[in-house]
């Protein structure tokens, strides 16, 4: 048997953000005790055609839906109650990004840098 | 409940976010004002040699059936006013003399730019907006407020209702209250204020029916067809729909209909007074006709495709129908609602298809706090 595998886990739906959005396949991946990895597998995700890249992923690309810093997550949590919402939320925002250029979502870059959020 | 729950409220709702991108903003709207009484003011006041004939100011047009729609490229957006004597037409030997009385009315005042029009004196400020007054007097043999008024091309008077035609197109409007009414019965108060939808729908129609033609008709501005003209198939239309998205709809199917349907051309007269012809210009303009139809039709076939349409596609092709700016605007705003339910910690989403919300539903996940990362 395969330990690596027995240890790994992937779930793979749909989601569709507000009822105008386009429905997205999503693939989170899962290591125990590792860090839940979010990729977005259809439609696929690109940089805006002015040249903006897509704000908020790492190379895959994969969604970065929090601060690790933070600890807005943790392997105790279920994923079902957080990536997954944030991963709807992020494509909300990603969606509002390629038709207006702006992330309203708010987040923080690596470094510190913080981008300006939305005024509420 | 949030907009973007529904397809229907989440279209209906970025339409009127677009509608209001259209509208004149609140500090331009108390300009016209001002300037409407100010010049109102004058026309009527003791001194004014028009006082001896009961002058009656009242506005016509856009702002008085709520259906502003904000300049496009060079065109500075004119207010409307009508100036109504009370005159005997029949002892007025020349009809435009009731034009250079007005005229030399406002010169007087010593202020104002003006420019002769064909049926009105043009007001001209210099930022902004003009004012059109146009002048006229009762025709007691026509229905209820029916007028006739001088037209230089014509050296001669032309029949008009303007204050018929808003209080038939109020009438058309108010189709919806009793849908409005029952779903007010229906639904409990939400405890926020309403947002963008205030607005009766036919009066979003037509905003975005004159927004498209300006959009359509820039390079062409001869073919463009009139708003009265526009505002008028509209009303004919509208059915008391509730939906924007759906009433649009309708109205393009029903003007289609009716073009198909026509012999020759389709006339549109003023629905309070039959001899006004609103589309007696397409008489001389074959081609601004053309222009009109084939442009009705490819709009219809494209608002079509915009309800089959979702993601950044439907937004872009609103953007090509009413404009890039005043679209993404109003894609803003909407999100903005979630961002807000999200700060105040009441953002959920259905569990099964991760539609966002914010109704307490049995299988809704509250989302918790994040900050989003990566570069």
């Amino acid at each position: 048997m395969d330990l690596y595998r027995c240890n790994k886990a992937s779930w793979t739906g749909q989601l569709r953000p507000a009822s105008l959005s386009a429905e997205y396949t999503v693939r989170v991946s899962y290591k125990w005790e590792g860090k839940p990895r979010v990729s977005v597998l259809s439609p696929t995700l690109h940089a805006r055609e002015d040249g903006q890249p897509i704000p908020h992923v790492y190379d895959g690309p994969e969604l970065c839906l929090y601060l690790p810093k933070a600890r807005e997550w943790d392997p105790s949590m279920q994923l079902s109650e957080t990536i997954l919402p944030w991963t709807s939320l992020w494509l909300l925002y990603y969606e509002a990004w390629q038709s207006t250029g702006v992330w309203t979502g708010g987040g923080v870059h690596p470094g510190g840098v913080k981008i300006a959020e939305k005024k509420s | 409940m949030l907009a973007i729950e529904s397809v229907d409220t989440q279209l209906d709702e970025l339409l009127a976010l677009i509608c209001e991108e259209l509208q004149l903003p609140e500090g331009k709207h108390r300009l016209a004002e001002e300037r409407y009484r100010s010049i109102g003011a004058w026309l009527c006041e003791p001194g004014s040699r028009l006082a001896a004939f009961t002058p009656q100011i009242y506005p016509q047009g856009s702002l008085s059936i709520g259906t502003p729609v904000k300049p496009w490229g060079r065109d500075v957006h004119d207010l409307d006013l009508v100036c109504e004597l009370l005159l005997n037409h029949e002892r007025i030997a020349n009809p435009l003399v009731l034009l250079s009385e007005l005229e030399a009315r406002l010169r007087e005042r010593g202020i104002y730019t003006l420019e002769r029009k064909n049926r009105c004196i043009r007001v001209v400020y210099a930022s902004d907006f003009h004012m059109d007054i146009m002048s006229a007097v009762p025709h007691n043999a026509g229905t209820p407020g029916s007028l006739l008024v001088p037209d230089r091309d014509a050296k001669a008077w032309k029949p008009s209702n303007p204050k018929g035609y808003t209080a038939w197109f109020n009438g058309r409007v108010a189709l919806v209250l009793p849908v409005r009414e029952a779903m007010a019965k229906a639904i409990e108060p939400l405890p926020r204020p309403q947002a963008a939808t205030e607005k009766e729908p036919l009066r979003l129609v037509v905003q975005l029916i004159k927004r498209w033609r300006d959009m359509t008709y820039q390079a062409t501005p001869d073919y463009a067809p009139i708003s009265v003209v526009l505002t008028t198939l509209a009303g004919h239309s509208y059915s008391g729909l509730i939906s924007v998205n759906q009433a649009l709809m309708e109205a393009l199917d029903k003007i289609v209909a009716t073009i198909d349907r026509a012999p020759g051309r389709i006339v549109v007269r003023n629905p309070t007074n039959q001899l006004e012809d609103f589309s007696e210009r397409w008489d001389e303009n074959p081609k601004a006709y053309a222009a009109f139809t084939a442009g009705i039709k490819d709009f219809q076939k494209r608002w079509k495709g915009v309800n089959a349409l979702r993601g950044p596609q439907l937004n872009k092709a609103l953007e090509s129908l009413f404009g890039e700016k005043v679209t993404q605007n109003a894609v803003l705003k909407q999100v903005e609602a979630v961002s807000k339910a999200r700060d105040s910690g009441l953002l959920r989403v259905a569990g099964a298809t991760g539609l966002l919300t914010s109704a307490l539903k049995s299988r809704a996940i509250a989302v918790p706090r994040n900050t989003f990362y990566g570069d």
